[in-house]
């Protein structure tokens, strides 16, 4: 008695089916898996064997085998054990094969035969839709996230009965995909509670426009913190696309929402200085993904960046440049995307003060400037935007006007944006602080005040020849905010104030 | 020149020091009769023992004349000793002066007044700017300003004085093997080497350490007619250096300044214990009538060209230009007084620093440049 039945499982974050053939024959009573199962996958027996009994099933007194085919990729979680109890059901002839061939199943089972939460299931739904398959029988807990996927359909079950039931054509568990599932993200921040800092909150209109990465330099207590967390509100928000690729990250790792099917806000990560390097881009023997994963198409904040671990930092330049991370492992090679702005905040020396107008600095300039040294240069290199946040007084925070709202700021982004996005169609980038140098000399071109600008600024400010490119790009950006064609005098002037590591204050 | 080469290893006999020279010297009256000198000969010496005369004897061994040459031209670095004619006047008269000073440049600037210009390597935007502002002002004067190449106060005083003259730098290390330290002001040197001199009691390729600096800083005081002190805590070395300079006889100035911060500590104290209070160019030039030294003015030029950059700015420019004052703003604290958006305040700003008129510090703080 052969039956087979299909599941899914998770390589990486991307989802692929596996057939679960099931083989009942004669002889001594036995149960094996075969098909490179890992632990969890092999104690399935058991789980299975009572939760078939506990549903009011006779367990075959047979010689099982179970082939999860492909056979050669590593197979992990208790995912498994759904298919594999349903298929000896139909290899009993419990339920009738033609139908099961139509679905694929997946779902942990605990020993009285309820079905369990697991994770990767957004994943799993979309391979499912991917192979044509008619739907996906999964857990109710799970049933939320795969309901963006459309054109499948989603039976959530809570126990064994409800699949047999469903077979046997009880449609009631059935589920479509949410149509009613416009992308609209909603945030609790908004940089109208941020009162003052206009020149930090258009620094950061700015690094959102053109993707810029940005350090912010200032005393404890100067808002950069909150000035970082609300980044995302001013990002355009996710298209579907990469709201799915946000949510199918999440899922892997389960720490999705559990009130909402798709990740709608763009994420902002802000891992502790402490983090190690599997923290931070992925690891493990089976790798997962790391902060700069789970910061895809969101925000990466790295808080006191100088409390970092310098080989932690180092390990960030393949990934700010490559916007996906490849770990190879001897089990297996995976990739993650990691498409994240980095934002980093610092203290301008170790006692905080330099430079402040209230307090003064305690740190002799070798202090300074060693503290400052633990930043590498190739990492400073990735860095367009420097931006220095001083502490304001209490007088100049309470009689502050209104602040412009997020959405208002967004709008100008989106604008900017789409220029972008028409200036590199043909290219594989899409934002300014992609160019490399001969796309700067292609599209940064600059009316001769403003070149005359630059060379003037090189000389008398002791700017870095270093930070050329970059105040070129930047200049792009905001160019590009001012709706203007060609680089005038003040897009270079304003641009120049955002590199103030590369002059000597 | 062959008997100079012999002073660098008078100079370096262990236990053997410029009082001990100086004996030697009215005996034998050349380093290199010294060197000729026999045992028993040096014995006779008032003061030297055998135990001296030995150590001379041995301290001959592990020295090469042609070696000790070969060095001085590698590095280009040139002598000076007690009996030369250009060695320093003023270093001359203090208790025990180097038999011989290393240096690169020219000494010809030691013969105009020399005003030491001292202070805290940790010092205030204030304590900057006065040191560069007032050293640049002597040296525009003609005087030469003599600091110790330290971080902070010290560079300050040297830059300002290579824009209007000489200067010259008294170092705690050797010449030579790149030992200028702070690292950082290596460039500062070359510059003062153009404009004046780099100069050592320290033989060649001798490290910067510790216990080198006070006795530097009692050159940098035997050197001038006066050290000013812009910016010291209580315990500084630019204190130490006031105080060789009372020792030798010498003015004392002091720059007053903040009450609250402890920068200021020590340099306000030298103004209650009686040094000169300086808040301008004059206070230095009558107090040592230096009057009859003082150049023409040169500075009208730059007057001109200011207001020339002055005339070039729009409207909305000129007006941040108002607003700004000698002491740093922040970039808020400016944003709430003009009716501009940030950014184009931010542009304006800029085109005022890159025209000369204002400056930036560091926690974007602006302030007139002057």
């Amino acid at each position: 008695m052969l039956a087979k039945a299909y599941s899914n499982a998770v390589v990486g974050i991307e989802g692929y089916l596996v057939e679960v053939e099931i083989d009942l024959a004669q002889g001594l009573p036995a149960f094996n898996i075969v098909g490179l199962p890992d632990v969890a996958v092999k104690e399935a027996k058991e789980r299975v064997r009572a939760a078939i009994k506990n549903s009011g099933f006779q367990f075959p007194v047979k010689r099982i085998t179970v082939n999860l085919a492909p056979a050669d990729i590593r197979k992990k979680g208790a995912a498994f054990d759904l298919p594999i109890a349903v298929g000896i059901l139909a290899a009993l002839g419990v339920i009738e094969e033609e139908t099961l061939a139509n679905y694929t199943l997946v779902g942990e089972l605990s020993l009285n035969g309820a079905v369990k939460k697991i994770t990767g299931v957004l994943s799993m739904a979309l391979a499912a839709k991917t192979e044509a398959k008619q739907g996906i029988i999964l857990p109710k807990a799970n049933a939320n996230e795969a309901t963006i996927v459309d054109d499948l359909e989603i039976i959530a079950v809570e126990n064994l009965q409800d699949v047999i039931n469903f077979f046997n054509n009880d449609r009631s568990n059935l589920m479509r995909f949410n149509q009613q599932q416009p992308i609209k993200d909603q945030y609790q921040l908004d940089y109208q509670d941020v009162k003052g800092q206009e020149y930090a909150k258009r620094a950061l209109e700015v690094a959102a426009t053109g993707r810029h990465n940005l350090v912010m330099i200032g005393p404890p207590g100067s808002g950069k913190t909150m000035l970082a967390k609300r980044l995302p509100t001013i990002l355009p928000p996710l298209t579907r696309r990469e709201a799915v690729e946000v949510t199918k990250i999440f899922s892997i790792i389960d720490q999705l929402p559990s009130e909402e099917s798709l990740i709608t806000n763009r994420p902002f990560r802000a891992p502790h200085h402490t983090i190690s390097n599997a923290g931070l881009i992925g690891g493990g023997r089976i790798p997962q993904p790391g902060e700069i994963s789970l910061a895809h198409h969101g925000v990466l904040f790295l808080d006191e960046l100088t409390e970092f671990k310098r080989r932690v930092l180092e390990i960030l330049r393949q990934p700010l440049e490559e916007r996906e991370i490849t770990l190879n492992r001897s089990a297996i090679t995976l990739t993650y995307p990691c498409e994240f702005l980095l934002v980093a905040a610092l203290n301008p020396c170790p006692c905080g003060y330099y430079g402040s107008s209230g307090r003064d600095c305690s740190c002799t300039p070798y202090q300074r400037k060693k503290y400052l040294n633990k930043i590498s240069g190739p990492i400073l290199d990735r860095i367009d935007i420097h931006l220095e946040v001083p502490r304001l007084e209490a007088k100049q925070l309470t009689n502050y006007q209104q602040s412009e709202k997020s959405l208002t700021i967004r709008e100008r982004v989106i604008n900017a944006q789409e220029i972008q996005l028409q200036r590199f169609s043909d290219s594989k980038i899409s934002y300014n602080a992609a160019m490399n140098s001969k796309e700067v000399e292609k599209y940064c071109q600059l009316d001769s005040l403003a070149a005359k600008m630059i060379k003037d600024a090189i000389s008398n400010l002791k700017l870095s020849a270093r930070a050329y490119d970059r105040v070129l790009k930047l200049a792009r950006t905001i160019a590009d905010l001012a709706g203007s064609e060609v680089i005038k005098v003040d897009h270079i002037a304003e641009a120049i104030q955002y590199r103030s590591l590369d002059r000597v204050l | 020149m062959e008997d100079k080469l012999y002073w660098i290893w008078l100079s370096n006999i262990d236990k053997v020091g410029p009082i001990k020279i100086k004996k030697l010297l009215e005996n034998f009256e050349t380093a290199q009769g010294i060197w000729y000198a026999s045992k028993e000969e040096l014995n006779t010496v008032v003061g030297i023992g055998p135990a001296l005369s030995n150590n001379i004897m041995e301290s001959k061994l592990k020295f090469s004349p042609e070696l000790e040459a070969k060095k001085l031209e590698k590095y280009k670095v040139k002598l000076v000793t007690w009996q030369d004619k250009c060695y320093p006047k003023l270093l001359k008269e203090i208790y025990a002066p180097p038999p011989v000073l290393y240096y690169q440049g020219s000494l010809a600037g030691l013969k105009a007044p020399c005003i030491a210009v001292v202070g805290t390597r940790n010092c205030s935007e204030y304590g900057k700017r006065t040191a560069y502002q007032l050293s640049k002002k002597l040296a525009q004067q003609g005087i030469s300003i003599i600091s110790g190449l330290a971080r902070g106060i010290d560079t300050k005083g040297h830059q300002g004085a290579l824009q209007g003259g000489r200067t010259y730098a008294i170092l705690g290390s050797g010449l030579g093997l790149d030992n200028i330290y702070p690292p950082e002001n290596k460039n500062l040197a070359t510059q003062i080497i153009k404009q004046g001199a780099v100069i050592t009691a320290y033989p060649l390729g001798t490290k910067a350490k510790q216990h080198n600096f006070p006795a530097r800083n009692r050159l940098i005081s035997g050197l001038s007619l006066g050290t000013l002190v812009v910016e010291a805590p209580n315990k500084s070395g630019a204190l130490i250096t006031a105080n060789y300079a009372l020792k030798q006889n010498r003015e004392v100035f002091a720059v007053p300044s903040d009450i609250c911060r402890k920068q200021s500590v020590g340099s306000n104290k030298l103004i209650k214990s009686g040094a000169k209070l300086v808040s301008n160019l004059k206070d230095i030039i009558e107090e040592l009538r230096l009057e009859k030294y003082l150049v023409e003015n040169k500075s009208t030029e730059m007057k001109t060209k200011k207001l020339k950059s002055l005339n070039d700015l729009t409207t909305v420019q000129k007006e941040i230009y108002q607003l700004l004052d000698t002491e740093a703003q922040q970039f808020e604290k400016i944003l709430a007084h003009v009716k501009i958006k940030s950014e184009q305040l931010t542009v304006a700003l800029l085109k005022l620093e890159v025209a000369g008129l204002a400056e930036q510090l560091p926690g974007k703080r602006f302030r007139i440049l002057n």
